[in-house]
């Protein structure tokens, strides 16, 4: 047993043997994709509905029994232009809803620290929450749609969530656990998806069936998210593997799968075409059922798609509703597609400039209402 | 949906296998197993797309749900003062790289098991995780490095006592 090969091999004849049968597994997948099929229509449907009304101004959450947001309008113009390197203020405790926060660098090399672009004003400056331990993307902070909440995980792997308008701190150092301790997940760890301005959701418990919801003026609920009603289910990156549908099915966006890309586009009827999406493998946020944000990235490097070192921090927003597969790429499992549908300037927009960090959630109905202003995205 | 016998096929063909990389990558039976059902059933609804050739997507959805879960987890990790008593000679051989492995991170883990076990290549070992390939080339040298670290550690104890 020389070679660390023979070692995982021998390690690896300890394997278990078992399991459910296969018509049982079929069958529990069947029923995951009919309820997930419905509860993702609704959730379209929602941030639809959502996003038709905030052209007008800012919104509040509603029904949460905590102050309201102040009226206002959108006070930032696209594409963002970040403030590198300049020395921001501190935003305070109620800077008000936030379009966009970044993890950035300190200045001078200092600690990270959250910058907030306020919504009303346009103006950049430090958020009161604490980032320095935060070194994996998942662990990013949720800015909720309307970007008046800020969700994320102590380093301990408690949820925070703080209210940028009335300067709330919610916190919850215990959660309730579902029976067996080997089920027991704090919620926090695994990151969050706000999936409207009222809902906040993390994952918990063995696989993706577990999870809690927390409303403001609520205490976190457990909840399956198969079944729960409204659930986003977007998967375990807090919103990050994006779930579109196609001719009725959400298809998971897989990045660089050598065996399965994404059909895109909810209208598209051809099952059997698949084709890469290479821009859309950081996936930053959805506005509406036909726009997605992710970082540019130009060079295409296979492997590459999903690290948040590698661009510029460039954003754009992209409409995904007409646009068209180019080849079936499903042949030849080392090809590298190309979606030239995406150079299309008409389904491209720059949102952030060159040169902002890299991390970055956006309060997405904002940024959507921005996008409206400036003539629309799609 | 179709292909049902497909998928029986597969799963009776491939699931011994499928259950070796995930033992390795959770370091449990009960886990293994059941991150082995968890990916057959994420895979059902795709299945017609991804039936000609379903063991690549299956290893990468199994690959990516071993690290998100340990997201979910980590808590359970327990830091010790206590120095564990367990030597390893050959004879142990296995219980010392189990628990070698458990000392990595879980997407070092993840690196370590589809290159040196599963042969994958840094490019598809990349794509299965959804990582650069600079990060999986980061990943094995850390990764080799703290198990090589753990071996010299455990060998310095012994010959201490």
């Amino acid at each position: 047993m020389d070679t660390l090969h023979d070692r995982l091999a021998e390690l690896a004849d300890d394997a278990p043997t078992g399991g459910a049968p296969a018509a049982e597994l079929w069958a529990r997948g069947k029923r995951a994709y009919r309820l997930r099929a419905a509860a993702l229509a609704a959730t379209l449907l929602v941030v639809g509905a959502v996003g038709t009304g905030v052209g007008v101004g800012l919104v509040d959450g509603g029904g949460n029994g905590s102050d309201l947001a102040p009226a206002g309008t959108v006070g930032i113009s696209l594409p963002i232009e970040y403030p590198v390197g300049e020395e921001l203020p501190d935003l305070g405790d109620t800077p008000g809803p936030s379009a966009a926060i970044w993890l950035a660098p300190g200045v001078g090399g200092g600690a990270p620290v959250a910058v907030g672009l306020v919504a009303e004003t346009g103006t950049f400056g430090t958020l009161p929450i604490e980032v320095s331990y935060m070194n994996e993307d998942w662990e990013r902070p949720a800015l909720s749609p309307d970007g008046r909440r800020i969700a994320y995980a102590s380093p301990s792997g408690e949820p925070i969530v703080h209210d940028l308008v009335s300067g709330e701190i919610y916190y919850w150092p215990e959660v309730e656990c579902p029976g067996d301790v080997n089920q027991c997940y704090r919620w926090g760890t695994g990151g969050f998806t706000w999936f409207d301005a009222t809902h906040l959701f993390g994952h918990a418990g063995a696989g993706d069936t577990h999870g809690y919801v927390w409303e403001p003026g609520t205490t976190p609920k457990l909840v399956d998210l198969i079944t729960y009603a409204g659930t986003p289910y977007r998967g375990l990156y807090a919103g990050r593997d994006l779930q579109v549908i196609d001719d009725g099915e959400p298809l998971d966006l897989v990045c660089g799968s050598p065996v399965l890309n994404a059909t895109l586009g909810t209208d598209y009827q051809g099952d059997d075409e698949m084709f890469d999406v290479p821009v859309l493998c950081d996936v930053l946020g959805v506005i509406g059922s036909e726009i997605l944000l992710g970082h540019w990235n130009s060079d295409r490097v296979p492997g590459d798609w999903n690290d948040p070192n590698d661009g510029n921090g460039t954003v754009v927003a992209l409409g995904i509703h007409s646009v068209a597969p180019p080849v079936n790429c499903l042949g030849d499992a080392s090809r590298i597609c190309p979606d030239l549908s995406f150079e299309d300037p008409a389904l491209r927009r720059v949102v952030v400039t060159a040169g902002a960090p890299e991390w970055v959630t956006f309060a997405t109905d904002l940024i959507g209402a921005a996008l409206d202003a400036d003539g629309g995205a799609s | 949906m179709t292909g049902y016998a497909d998928f029986e096929e597969f799963v009776v063909a491939r699931r011994h296998a499928l259950l070796r990389t995930a033992y390795l990558l959770t370091g449990d039976h009960h886990d293994a197993e059941d991150l082995v059902q968890s990916a057959l059933i994420k895979v059902v609804p795709k299945w017609a797309r991804i039936k000609d050739r379903p063991e690549g997507y299956v290893r990468q959805v199994l690959a990516r749900e071993s690290v998100n879960r340990w997201r979910g987890r980590r808590w359970r990790e327990v830091t010790t003062d206590v120095v564990p008593e367990t030597m390893h000679h050959d004879s142990t051989d296995r219980i010392a790289l189990l628990e070698d492995l458990r000392r990595l991170s879980p997407q070092q883990r993840a690196v370590l098991v589809l290159r040196y076990f599963d042969d994958l290549t840094e490019a598809d070992t990349a794509a299965a995780l959804g990582i650069s390939v600079g990060t999986v080339k980061s990943h094995v040298r850390d990764a080799l490095a703290r198990l090589r670290n753990q071996r010299s550690d455990e060998e310095r104890s012994a010959a201490t006592t």
